[in-house]
């Protein structure tokens, strides 16, 4: 089920563009992935964002704050976070952010390898 | 022969006022990131733009439009004008800024600043500006701006001395607008910036409803 939502996720935002903030300025071209725990979600303006704890070999935590376009923005091309819970172990992708432990969203893959991508024209 | 300059002069009238209210009621969205004339900054427009942390001090992070620039040029975000017989409404999605234009000369210009939020909350970013029509233009001046930034990414500045020029032309489906920004103390020659916007009566603006972009707490979850 969850992958044909996905699927529709797809179809349906068939024209999305850049975030609020210049996203150009704000966050590198490196793409980088990071893997962990969804903490928080937050579907706002000016900009949405999931809250991801990674925990390294040695056991040391870090936060990633994985940012994406706002929610107004998302809702018109009937895009939601709703498949985005809290405790879900995910790795999300995207342009590694100027500031530290940021990313602007690309994709967010779950454990059963279905992927989410809330703007598919915007890489 | 009466009656053939009569006609002429209604004809005329209603000629004129067709010219005079040049069509640009709708909603309208961002079609492409637009141009920008070279930025030459003089010696005090690089001391501000030297000043601007990007990830600091973009005023988008705290729900205020940088500028009239930052807001006509937001992807994503439908912007619906309105005219009337005595003023300009624009509301802009982003931010729920609603932005009241008079119709007139220079005299209808006010120290109040024209751009409010749903909240009741003035922007002097936005500057004091006043509209007319030239032929099948509207055009816009704009004054009285309070410090901001022209391009939010590079820091561009505007300052109380800049005025700003909005021409606002349809051409088909495109809603063109060539934004000039003249400050000889910020710049070595007007700031010449054009938008194109498309024709989106069927979308409507939601309520935006802004929550200030706060980094703090997150910079604490990691300094723990």
């Amino acid at each position: 089920m969850k992958k044909i939502l996905l699927i529709a996720v797809l179809l349906s935002a068939s024209f999305l563009v850049s975030a609020h903030h210049s996203t150009a300025a704000n966050f590198t071209q490196e793409i980088i992935s990071v893997e962990g725990t969804i903490e928080r979600v937050r579907f706002q303006n000016p900009h949405s964002s999931v809250l991801i704890r990674n925990t390294d070999d040695q056991g040391e935590e870090t936060f990633w704050l994985i940012e994406s376009v706002g929610r107004t923005t998302l809702e018109r091309q009937g895009v939601s976070f709703d498949l985005l819970e809290v405790g879900s172990m995910v790795k999300a992708t995207g342009r590694k952010g100027r500031r530290e432990f940021t990313m602007y969203l690309r994709d967010i893959e779950f454990e059963d390898g279905a992927v989410f991508v809330p703007e598919p024209d915007l890489y | 022969m009466y009656l053939r300059g009569l006609v002429g002069i209604i004809s005329l009238a209603v000629f004129g006022t067709a010219i005079a209210q040049a069509d640009i009621s709708g909603t309208w969205m961002l079609n492409g990131p637009g141009t920008e004339s070279d930025i030459l900054l003089s010696a005090e427009g690089k001391r501000l733009q030297n000043e601007y942390e990007l990830l600091e001090d973009d005023p988008s992070l705290y729900c205020t439009p940088a500028s009239s620039s930052r807001i006509w040029a937001n992807p994503g975000a439908p912007i619906k004008i309105e005219q009337t017989q005595t003023s300009i409404l624009i509301s802009y999605e982003l931010f729920d800024l609603r932005r009241e234009i008079p119709l007139g000369d220079e005299s209808a210009l006010t120290d109040q600043p024209s751009t409010k939020n749903l909240n009741g909350t003035f922007f002097p970013e936005m500057g004091s500006s006043f509209a007319s029509y030239d032929g099948e233009r509207l055009i816009i001046e704009s004054r009285n701006h309070a410090y901001g930034y022209i391009r939010t990414s590079r820091g561009i500045p505007q300052a109380p001395s800049t005025t700003a020029v909005e021409v606002l032309e349809v051409e088909g489906d495109i809603l063109h607008i060539t934004h000039t920004y003249i400050d000889e103390s910020i710049f070595e020659k007007p700031l010449v910036l054009e938008y194109f916007l498309r024709r989106a009566d069927d979308t409507v603006l939601n309520v935006y409803d802004c929550t200030e972009a706060n980094y703090n707490w997150f910079d604490e979850l990691n300094a723990n």
